[in-house]
């Protein structure tokens, strides 16, 4: 009896061990050979295309009914949509991609491109971009913007957003401030006016301004830093990092004057993110905060009329702000390259366009769309417009990713406990950038 | 026939778990110590290259690895000494007998069954600079005078994750410990009274060596994962102000997930795993298990 339970056990574990080295082969196979068999029956029917995407609001159903639209208009392509959060969208996409199995079209942005044209993995749009009837109405000198380093186009513009400042205007009000600042000087005096005790107890409890020190303020605090340097970009002519020039070390230890010398940003500064600048704001401790379009339902749900915008302020050398950008793009691996820029091209077009805009609250891409009613009549979308002329985007290399995560935030806190001077801070950021 | 039969009948019995194992354990560690010795960004697939020790050479000149090295053994000591620390204090008060005991058992879990993320934003709150309950507390004792932006001072910010950890893993040690001592037979203390041992000299002479193979374990246990964690960290300070709160499994991750620089990423690691294997090699050889039981 024994002896069969045995050879019982033996023959289920054999089998179990089968099974599991046939399970492991058959994924495999039919992973890649169902796919073109599908293909094939199908040819002159169905093409299918899988979008990748995430969504800043994964509750707003727009982005959904719009591809639905686009299968039900469009009876020979079938687009299946993957909202993908975004905190793993990168890290998901790039090793999808560069493993092979990554998805016809998703969305993308600019900075991104090092890494996927670098193996590679991106289509250039030219060709389709050249009949494209919505090319000659895209924004004055986005298309400058979005070219890359070869002088090719692999991304098509989808959504906008420039960074300006919001202000309370009751606060300037009550420090006795008529008008906005023009200068970044201007701002330090407003911001030294608005650093106060409110309450009379003693203690400053409310700031001029909410800076950023963790991640992500590199976007803020390039505005104070390009807008000294002259052509405001990042690498001169010649192709040397600005970052170390006399004028902007300068310019940066202005930015850390503003927490270490004059005091007019909450002392949390250094560890301030997202969340903290938000919040500092809508709590009115305080009076100027700098983001993009996408925070001002929020800000006048809280505030009503009392939240405004103005461009961020000027240096010697003029004006720089972030631009922040959403494009669409096609990866070469896709068998249907025609179909899948139909999609992408279509999610641009004007009708397309103007839902998603007026759902999402994005700047319009399209000329065309800038001068509705809608978005004229928006005094942050206005803000958005005039700071347009001077907004650009960080340098696009593959050094950025590292540079952007880990190394600013941890230089800049640094300077801003004293630990390293205004050099010492620009010269690891220079490094940080342009390091083979 | 009948030998072969036996003899094998082991072997291919565990072989359906062995081959999983070798499946999602050896791989991935055979792999990553073979990715510590090559040049491996993810987004360079073309550049891959093997350059022997040259991630490890360069780990060791790297003074953000450094400062992270020192930073993870402040952070395992503090963290693991003190949740055991307070463990044993709850472990002993929970094992007398009061009126809503079990009720309290269960509740004093919850900070260990509350996921690392949740807990990492609930502490940046509660520590907030501008509005955290801490400072208000701290304020309304007169205990200090100004709000202190704990997360954003390179002084307080690893004290202030250290707590953070504690807090969490306090139960752990709670339960494990609780369970040790209700497994000590009463007729030790009983033997202890008649004797004349004090409450102290019983503890010290019955329930602390009658612990101490749950405590070897627990606090290993414990070793390994408090240095393993990175979410807490992660979100409370994301290794800052500066490097000032960085431990070497959040250096990995960014290292990882931000660089995509697998290579060096690997060598962090397997850094991290050489340490803990050595702490655990020292605990295991030095505290004879064997002579305990």
């Amino acid at each position: 009896m024994r002896k069969y339970f045995k050879a019982l056990c033996l023959t289920v574990s054999i089998f179990l061990v089968l099974v599991l080295l046939a399970g492991c082969g058959n994924s495999g196979n039919s992973g890649n050979s169902s796919e073109p068999a599908k293909q094939e029956g199908n040819k002159e029917e169905v093409v299918n295309l899988k979008h990748w995407v995430w969504l800043d609001n994964p509750n707003d159903p727009t982005f959904a009914q719009l591809v639905k639209e686009f299968n039900d208009t469009h009876p020979n392509i079938h687009v299946d949509v993957e909202v993908i959060g975004w905190n793993d969208f990168h890290t998901k996409l790039l090793s999808s991609v560069t493993g092979g199995s990554g998805p016809d079209t998703s969305s993308f942005k600019l900075t991104w491109q090092p890494e996927f044209i670098g193996q590679d993995a991106l289509l250039p749009l030219d060709d389709f971009l050249k009949d494209w009837a919505g090319k000659n109405d895209v924004v004055d000198n986005l298309w400058d913007v979005m070219k890359y380093s070869d002088g090719k186009h692999y991304v098509m513009p989808w959504e906008l957003q420039v960074l300006y400042m919001y202000y309370r205007p009751s606060m300037f009000k009550a420090a006795g401030i008529n008008e906005v600042p023009k200068t970044w000087d201007e701002f330090l005096k407003a911001a030294q006016k608005l650093t106060k005790d409110t309450d009379g107890d003693g203690k400053i409890d409310q700031y001029g301004f909410g800076m950023r020190g963790a991640r992500g303020g590199h976007e803020p605090w390039a505005s104070f830093v390009l807008a000294s340097v002259p052509g405001n970009t990042f690498f001169d002519d010649k192709g040397n990092c600005t970052l170390t020039t006399p004028e902007a070390v300068k310019a940066n230890q202005f930015f850390i004057d503003l927490y270490r010398k004059y005091k007019v940003v909450p002392p949390t500064a250094p560890a301030d993110g997202f969340n903290e600048i938000i919040a500092n704001f809508k709590a009115g401790k305080t009076a100027m905060v700098v983001h993009h379009i996408k925070s001002s339902n929020g800000m006048i749900e809280q505030f009503g009329d009392d939240v405004d915008a103005f461009p961020v302020p000027a240096g010697p050398q003029g004006r720089w702000t972030s631009l922040g950008d959403t494009e669409n793009v096609i990866y070469k691996s896709t068998k249907h390259p025609k179909e899948a820029f139909t999609f992408i091209s279509w999610l641009s077009e004007k009708e397309q366009l103007l839902r998603w805009d007026k759902a999402t609250g994005n700047v319009p891409v399209l000329k065309s769309l800038q001068e509705e009613e809608y978005f004229k009549n928006n005094r942050f979308m206005r803000a958005s417009f005039e700071s347009m002329p001077f907004a650009h985007v960080y340098p696009i290399n593959e050094n950025m990713g590292e540079w952007i995560e880990s190394l600013w935030p941890a230089v800049t806190q640094q300077a801003l406990e004293g630990k390293i001077t205004s050099e010492e801070m620009m010269e690891k950021l220079a490094e940080g950038m342009t390091k083979k | 026939m009948k030998n072969i039969w036996s003899k094998s009948a082991p072997y291919l019995l565990i072989a359906p778990a062995l081959l999983l194992m070798l499946l999602i354990i050896a791989y991935p560690i055979a792999n990553s110590i073979r990715m510590s010795f090559l040049k491996y960004i993810l987004f360079k697939p073309k550049d891959v290259e093997f350059i022997g020790f040259a991630n490890y050479i360069n780990a060791l000149k790297d003074p953000v690895f450094r400062q992270a090295l020192v930073n993870t053994v402040l952070w395992i000591a503090g963290g693991v000494f003190f949740q055991f620390f307070f463990g044993l204090i709850l472990a002993l008060l929970l094992n007398r007998r009061f009126k809503g005991r079990g009720f309290i058992r269960s509740i004093i879990l919850i900070p260990w069954v509350t996921p690392g993320v949740l807990i990492g934003l609930m502490w940046k709150w509660m520590y907030d600079g501008n509005y955290g309950v801490i400072n208000d507390i701290l304020v309304r004792l007169h205990i200090i005078q100004n709000f202190i932006p704990w997360l954003a001072k390179s002084q307080t910010s690893l004290l202030a994750v250290i707590i953070t950890i504690i807090w969490q893993g306090v139960p752990f040690f709670a339960i494990m410990l609780l369970a040790g001592l209700q497994a000590i037979p009463e007729e030790l203390y009983e033997a202890g009274k008649v004797d004349g041992a004090t409450g102290w000299q019983a503890f010290w002479h019955i329930t602390l060596p009658m612990l101490k193979p749950t405590i070897l374990v627990s606090t290993l246990l414990r070793i390994i994962w408090v240095a393993n964690s990175v979410d807490v960290i992660y979100i409370m300070t994301g290794g800052g102000p500066g490097y000032s709160s960085l431990t070497l499994s959040v250096y990995t991750y960014m290292k990882a997930q931000k660089a995509m620089d697998f290579g060096y990423a690997s060598t962090l690691a397997i850094y991290l795993t050489l340490m803990l294997s050595a702490i655990a090699f020292f605990y295991i050889r030095n505290l004879n298990l064997k002579e305990v039981r």
